[in-house]
């Protein structure tokens, strides 16, 4: 992993007022669309503000965190959250690193593969979550068609178990591009020698994946782990469209739950401490990521 | 990147600055021109239809916004927050009152409605005038009234010997001839988005209700209440799948795809199920009776749109005059023709009869629902109730709790709502 | 090591059978474009044996207020792209180059932004928008989408220069080039399929987005995105029309990315090959 170049700052000190003034627009956008909300938001959690009181706003300290944090229904959507993470992030591994595996064999139509499976990447999540909705309707939709032919009637939509299954097929379907695509640029870039020797050696199928390929892919697994880790957490559309967290609550992960107190509950406060608590628990993930990027 | 290369530069600046300048300008409104906020449905597509004729009348421009029915509370309280002016009309629901109410979002309508000859307000029930009223101030004039109400295939009813429920009990005494006959016996939906309205409805026609009126506490576990929800519970082996997760509208498309016998649901649906071209298998097998009751009560919920003027608004009078135009007597027969569902309104001429009773042939079973039916609770924790006794009821429905697990955890979150709002004692 | 014939075999049938996973619910959303309402309800499906009619792309293309959200999102998508790759391009530059007081602190709020999910910015930003009268307008997704976007193309962007070999530039400040003439004249060249990279990811990031926009429009700055919830409304769910307007989502992402393929394929290899 290339590290930072040091420089020896005294060789061009003159352009720091330049490196900040590259930063300034950037830096403006993000203090005024992020960290002023942020702030804001978090102030909101410490008072008693909602959508529809005709209560004077005051302080009430930590009551929100009280009454919409450190509860079961915050720690059910936390747990939501990282099973749709855990599950997914494993499935596309799983999935990926074979697919991945193919593809760098670059065997005849290989191009035309890698554009097919590019494509959930490109298209709208909203309406995926949509079409699916239709495909998953149990009086009408193909999928209950297609079961039939294996002698299948899952009902996707109404047991929790079932519905965090399509949630997770979603995200895994969604996002499985970006990891085959990664991979099979950490593949390619594989010391080719290493593994022939090993193969030559008489390693089998397994020794040479797991002893020798995947540790040399670590770094790259690294990466694909953190950047989907922070994302599958943050998953909204196709909760929203698919489920509404339902059935019951077994599918609401925290950003709706944040979602639901602010616009269906509309209040705004409780919601604000909803969402300091996500950012606190994400952070952390995030910051090992930095340490390891070094920028 | 800041060096010259100017022109191409400058001519990229000036596109932006453009962009940026037309798209931030605020579009003037021509004096005489109002919006109205409406959601899809068939009394929105009368408001529609309305409009040419008003703008002729009075020459006043309508502009139409329409959202999703699940996006009407949020929209209006956002822009109410802002106490924006764009909005000079809105329709909204029951459930919405106690929202729009608190947050201070709506005109005190029912002065301009009761001061006008035009409206004559002394011919809508008081029962619908209290639909609109929220601590005594009336914020919302009906647009439509639908009550809940029993829906059955009389055709099916014919061939297996069944006869109109007046019990709960005989409903589902029909619903399981029906399943042994080979249809579905019930389509109440029980969806995470549904289940509390209708069930709700079942709950207060057994006598019950969720919570205690006075002291707040809820009453789930009471005999009536549970009796209510067991009753909705044993009924969902009768009910075709994409009912069991979904709302009135699924379970209206199962009445109208599937052969299902028998559904609690609102009047209004009337234009869907009644109509041939929407409804080709049933248009003409479906009659319409009051809800099954037990225990002497009558109660049931009522529903309908409401209709009110933005409190920030700059057109009020001109919006007043578009609803006393769209909604007035002279108006009536014009109205239901467009195709809306009755307003409420007691008629007096014939021909307004006659059209009503051809738009609506069961005004009758609509006026004796009426006379017992009552809003949903004016409580402002409201919103979140319906939410949590929602997903409560769907995950009893989908077997994801058992029963008395499930009527326990109604208790528990009803209670922990009035505890976060001040009402009850943690 | 070659594969052998069974191997191929298999590679093929699990490519094929992926394809055909990914391709089915595309294929589902065009061919229900092209069914009547009534026709996209009758079970068992009809995925093959029904008669196409082209009423739900008339009854769109001559909708008015469809035409006003292609616009809209048309237009969301391209200043975004424009005002992310204004802001990230130089910051990009100056992280992975220079060091300069604060450089740490724009580093956190960059994860900051990367780690927060978009929900729990938008209630108090609804606020601050409403309060400066920036509702139902462009500009404010354009805005708050840039940002939005702002670090995932700065870090890839950081990726790209650092892939360019540091003697270019040093070569260049020994015979005396300033560095705005090192940036313009060297890296700016080199850094152009880094930035036709961002431009790209943007460009559909921004086509794609529904959470922004649903809150911060309402009737005047309305995406596709957003319009197509019209179609599922309390009365009736019109599979027809919805998946005709999905499909116009679809088809310009697919189109374009026939071009411009080996852009995003490059752009994620480069970021994850760092090391």
């Amino acid at each position: 992993m290339i590290k930072s170049e040091a420089r020896p700052a005294r060789k061009y000190s003159r352009s720091s007022g330049l490196a900040m003034l590259f930063s300034l627009p950037g830096l403006l956008l993000l203090l005024s669309v992020v960290l002023a909300p942020l702030i804001t938001g978090f102030y909101y959690s410490l008072t008693n503000s909602s959508l529809i009181s005709s209560e004077p706003t005051k302080f009430v300290g930590l009551r929100n965190y009280k009454s919409d944090v450190f509860t079961s229904t915050f720690g059910d959507a936390l747990k939501v959250s990282l099973q749709i993470t855990f599950f997914s992030i494993l499935t596309q591994l799983l999935a990926g690193y074979v697919i991945a595996k193919v593809l760098a064999r670059s065997m005849k139509g290989t191009s035309f593969f890698v554009s097919v499976i590019m494509l959930p990447m490109l298209l709208t999540p909203v309406a995926i979550g949509m079409m699916w909705s239709l495909l998953l309707n149990p009086d009408i939709g193909a999928i209950k068609w297609l079961q039939s032919f294996v002698g299948l009637d899952i009902n996707f939509l109404s047991s929790s178990g079932t519905a965090m299954s399509a949630i997770i097929f979603l995200e895994w379907w969604g996002h499985l591009p970006f990891v085959v695509l990664v991979l099979l640029a950490g593949i390619l870039n594989l010391p080719k020698e290493i593994i022939e020797s090993a193969s030559i050696d008489g390693a089998n199928w397994w020794q040479l994946n797991l002893r020798i390929i995947i540790p040399m892919l670590a770094p790259v697994i690294a990466v694909i782990v953190i950047i989907r880790s922070v994302n599958a957490f943050r998953m909204f559309d196709t909760i929203f469209v698919l489920t509404s967290g339902g059935p019951g609550n077994a599918t609401v992960n925290l950003p709706f739950l944040a979602y639901k107190t602010a616009f269906t509950y509309f209040d705004t406060s409780r919601a604000s401490a909803i969402s300091v608590a996500i950012v606190a628990i994400v952070m952390p993930v995030y910051f090992i990521f930095l340490k390891m990027t070094k920028v | 990147m800041l060096n010259s290369n100017s022109s191409k530069r400058k001519v990229l600046v000036t596109i932006i600055s453009v962009a940026l300048v037309s798209s931030m300008a605020v579009s003037a409104r021509a004096a005489q021109e109002i919006n109205v906020f409406v959601t899809a449905s068939p009394s929105s597509d009368a408001l529609k239809a309305m409009g040419p004729g008003f703008t002729a009348k009075t020459g006043i421009k309508v502009n139409y916004v329409t959202v999703p029915t699940g996006d009407i509370i949020t929209k209006l309280l956002l822009a109410c927050q802002t106490k924006s002016s764009t909005n000079d009309v809105v329709q909204f629901d029951s459930q919405h009152v106690t929202a729009l109410a608190s947050a201070g979002c709506l005109d005190e309508v029912g002065l301009r409605a009761v001061a006008s000859a035009e409206y004559q307000d002394a011919r809508i029930p008081a029962q619908l005038k209290a639909y609109g009223t929220y601590q005594g101030k009336r914020l919302g004039i009906p647009l439509s009234t639908e009550p809940y109400i029993l829906w059955y295939r009389k055709d099916i009813y014919a061939k297996l010997g069944l006869k109109v429920p007046k019990t709960w009990t005989q409903y589902a005494s029909n619903a399981k001839k029906c399943h042994d006959a080979g249809y579905y016996g019930s389509a109440i939906p029980y969806g995470a988005a549904a289940a509390a309205y209708r069930i709700g409805a079942m709950i207060h026609n057994y006598g019950g209700a969720f919570f205690d009126k006075n002291t707040y506490e809820p009453t789930f576990n009471s005999a009536k209440s549970t009796a209510a929800i067991k009753m909705a519970m044993d009924l969902v082996y009768t009910t075709p799948a994409s009912v069991i997760s979904g709302g009135g509208l699924v379970a209206v498309q199962a009445m109208q795809e599937l052969d299902v016998c028998q559904m609690l649901n609102a009047t209004g649906w009337y234009s869907t199920l009644g109509d041939a071209k929407q409804s080709p298998k049933v248009y003409d097998k479906l009659a319409l009776a009051d809800a099954p009751h037990m225990n002497g009560s009558k109660e049931t919920f009522l529903f309908g749109w409401l209709i009110g003027i933005n409190q920030y608004s700059e057109q009020k009078t001109n919006a007043w005059k578009f609803l006393e135009y769209s909604l007035g007597k002279t108006n009536v027969e014009a109205f239901l023709k467009a195709g809306a569902p009755p307003t409420g309104r007691v008629l007096f001429s014939t021909s307004q009869k006659a059209v009503l009773a051809k738009v609506a042939p069961y005004t009758a079973v609509m006026d004796s629902a009426n006379k017992n039916a009552i809003p949903l609770y004016r409580v402002p924790e409201i919103t979140e109730i319906m939410d949590v006794v929602n997903r409560g009821l769907n995950a009893m429905a989908t077997k994801q709790i058992s029963f008395d697990a499930g009527i326990a955890k109604l208790n528990a979150d009803v209670k922990a709502i009035f505890v976060k709002s001040g009402k009850l004692k943690g | 090591m070659k594969t052998s014939i069974l191997g191929k075999i298999s590679g093929y049938i699990l490519l094929i059978s992926i394809s055909i996973i990914i391709i089915f619910p595309v294929f589902y959303t065009l061919s229900t474009a092209l069914k009547t309402n009534a026709e996209a309800q009758t079970f068992p499906p009809r995925l093959l044996n029904f008669s196409p009619t082209t009423e739900n792309i008339k009854y769109l293309a001559g909708n008015a207020d469809f035409y006003e959200a292609m616009k809209i999102s048309l237009l969301v998508a391209v200043f975004t792209t424009l005002v992310v790759v204004f802001a990230a391009t130089p910051l990009a530059y100056s992280l992975s180059r220079m060091n300069y007081p604060g450089k740490k602190l724009i580093v956190l709020l960059v994860t900051l932004v990367q780690v927060t999910p978009a929900i729990v910015l938008l209630v108090p930003l609804f606020a601050i928008v409403a309060k400066f009268g920036f509702y139902d307008k462009v500009i404010t997704q354009v805005l708050i989408l840039s940002a939005l976007i702002l670090p995932f193309a700065t870090w890839i962007l950081v990726a790209f220069v650092k892939s360019i070999p540091f003697e270019l530039e040093e070569a260049a400040f020994v015979d005396g080039a300033s560095r705005l003439q090192v940036i313009w004249h060297i890296i700016r060249p080199l850094l152009t399929p880094g930035i036709m990279t961002v431009a790209i990811f943007t460009l559909i990031g921004a086509w794609n987005e529904f959470l922004v926009p649903v809150i911060m429009s309402e009737s005047k700055a309305k995406p596709v995105t957003v319009f197509i919830t019209r179609f599922i409304t309390e009365k009736s769910i019109d599979y027809g029309l919805l998946a005709t307007a999905c499909s116009f989502l679809f088809i310009p992402v697919l189109l374009f990315t026939i071009f411009a393929k080996r852009f995003i394929v490059g752009g994620l290899l480069a970021g994850s090959v760092k090391g």
